[in-house]
Parts: structure tokens; C-alpha cells; sequence
């Protein structure tokens, strides 16, 4: 344990010889930019770039911001579907139909999830891809 | 017959060019090996960037053009021959490369005296993460959600950079002693 321990010292006074103040400078700013940029990006972009698309019966009748908590309601050939936006999330809390799928789907909040109300022909979608387009090697 | 020489020796200026011609078949090499190998990390841009070393190398031994030439073309040739050329992803390394090659020139210029070889290295590989962070918001997907991902590109960069960086003093420090 303690040989281990001395090669690594012996490996940290190899290194340290390699760096001046300057690069010790660098090293903190750059460890500095990154964790200043984690909440700063967290708070601006986690649910503000996401949308809710509301169709009703394939047409476009709401987009709801998910930074934004808000109720709507949708009026469909069923009846009422009403729609919940809460912390980012969203769900369906009433609508028409015997099996009440899309309310017991519950919370989405991911981009290519969605809720359907089959019944009333309401669609939820948060549209968007997670997936990665391209690897830059 | 004689090729211009700025002045140099002709047997001066071809050694240049062959020690160019060397050090862009071996970055070409490293370049495209590195490809190969699956990534550390399931993530784009943890990569070591190991030709890099020899952008620095050229920078101090012919000079800082020739550097930024080598970057270039260690970028575009290298993509042609592991056959990403012409895809998003080999843009982003054209453009990653040469600017971070661009501000590895300046700083080794006009920064050396308080930065080392490892700060440059760093910077370098901050610039390369960057740039290819603004090209691929600018032209492929306008969405910020792509800023996500700007602490672990810092952080990666400042890995590779640091490893990078103290190869390249290591291998310099045995090529003074010669």
C-alpha cells in the first residue's frame, strides 16, 4: 500500500514538474467554466425549450410551454379532455372514455413521448429526438 | 532548378518539407487509429486527440503556419481515410481542428512565457470542444437543449488536454537531451 502510494508521489512530482503557474491557471478556469455553465444551462434550457403539442383530431389547437404551469381544456367530439402542465410535466387529468388510458399513462416530460385520447381524438406530444444524430470523431 | 528557398539552404528546405511530410503521415496515422478504437465513453467528444501532439511539435520545430497547415490536413485527409469524410461529424473536426490549431499558435506566441506546453495543450483542446459545440448548433441543429452538453465537453477537454499536454512536454524534454 505505501509502495503505491509513493509511486504515485513519485508520478505526481514527475508531473508537477511539467507544469507552471500558467497551466495551474488554466486548469482551474476551465474546471471553473464548467461547473459555473451546470446550473446556469440546467435552469435555462431543462424545460424551456419543450413544448406540449395539443391536436385535435390531427390539427394543431394548442402548444403549450412546459416551463409554464397551466390547465386547458380541449373540446372534442367525446366531450372534454383537460390538460395539465406542472413542473415541467404534463398529463391528461379528465377526459371521456371507458378505459381512461391516456389519464392512467400519467406524467410525460420527455421529447418523443405522448399521451393519446383515443375517444376524443386528442393527441400530447413533446416533440423533439434524445437520440444522437451524429458522432464527431 | 533550384526550389525557393527563402533564403534557407536548399538542403534545409528539403529537410523541412520531409520532416513536414513525416510528422503529417504519422498525425494522419494517429488520427485514424484513434478513430478505431471504441470510445472510453458512450459520448461524443471524449476523445484524446492525441495528434495534436504533433500540431505542437510542428508549431516549435518549423514553425506556426506549418502547424496550422498540418491540423488542417491531418483533419481532411485523416477523414478520408477512415471514411467519415464528407459527413456532419468530419465538418465538426475540420473546423474544431484548425481553429483549435489557430489558438494553440497564438497562445504558444504570445503566452508561453506564463503558460507551458500543458496549458496551451489545454487550451487547444478547450477551443476544438467549443468550436465544434458552435458548428454543430449553427449548422445542423438550432435547438439549446445542445448546450446541455457544454460542462462535459469543458470537462472532457480539459482531460485530453492535460494528458495530451504532458505527453507532449515528456516527449519534448527527451528530444532536448539529445
Amino acid at each position: 500500500m505505501s509502495q503505491r502510494l509513493e509511486a504515485l508521489h513519485a508520478f505526481w512530482r514527475t508531473v508537477s514538474r511539467y507544469l507552471t503557474w500558467g497551466d495551474y491557471l488554466v486548469i482551474a478556469l476551465v474546471l471553473g467554466g464548467a461547473s459555473a455553465t451546470i446550473p446556469w444551462l440546467q435552469g435555462t434550457f431543462e424545460a424551456s425549450g419543450r413544448w406540449a403539442i395539443v391536436r385535435l383530431e390531427g390539427q394543431i389547437v394548442h402548444k403549450l410551454s412546459l416551463a409554464q404551469d397551466q390547465e386547458i381544456t380541449v373540446i372534442g367530439p367525446a366531450g372534454e379532455t383537460t390538460i395539465q402542465v406542472q413542473g415541467g410535466r404534463v398529463r391528461v387529468l379528465r377526459s371521456p372514455g371507458a378505459q381512461e388510458i391516456c389519464m392512467r399513462q400519467g406524467w410525460i416530460h420527455q421529447p418523443g413521448q405522448a399521451l393519446i385520447c383515443l375517444p376524443n381524438r386528442v393527441t400530447i406530444e413533446i416533440p423533439g429526438d434524445s437520440g444522437i444524430d451524429a458522432i464527431s470523431r | 532548378m533550384t526550389p525557393y528557398t527563402r533564403g534557407e539552404l536548399p538542403e534545409v528546405w528539403l529537410l523541412k518539407r520531409i520532416l513536414f511530410a513525416a510528422l503529417l503521415a504519422l498525425g494522419i496515422v494517429l488520427y485514424v487509429l484513434e478513430g478505431l478504437f471504441p470510445p472510453l465513453l458512450p459520448l461524443p467528444g471524449a476523445k484524446l486527440g492525441l495528434s495534436n501532439i504533433l500540431v505542437l511539435f510542428t508549431m516549435l520545430f518549423l514553425g506556426y503556419k506549418e502547424g496550422i497547415l498540418l491540423a488542417l490536413a491531418r483533419s481532411l485527409l485523416g477523414s478520408f481515410i477512415s471514411g467519415t469524410a464528407l459527413a456532419p461529424g468530419a465538418l465538426l473536426s475540420l473546423a474544431g481542428g484548425l481553429a483549435s490549431a489557430i489558438v494553440v499558435a497564438l497562445s504558444l506566441r504570445f503566452l508561453t512565457p506564463p503558460l507551458g506546453l500543458v496549458g496551451v495543450s489545454i487550451l487547444g483542446a478547450v477551443t476544438h470542444n467549443m468550436t465544434q459545440l458552435a458548428v454543430a448548433y449553427f449548422l445542423f441543429v438550432q435547438i439549446g437543449g445542445l448546450f446541455y452538453y457544454l460542462p462535459v465537453l469543458l470537462f472532457f477537454a480539459l482531460v485530453s488536454g492535460l494528458v495530451t499536454g504532458l505527453i507532449a512536454v515528456y516527449l519534448f524534454e527527451r528530444l532536448d537531451h539529445r
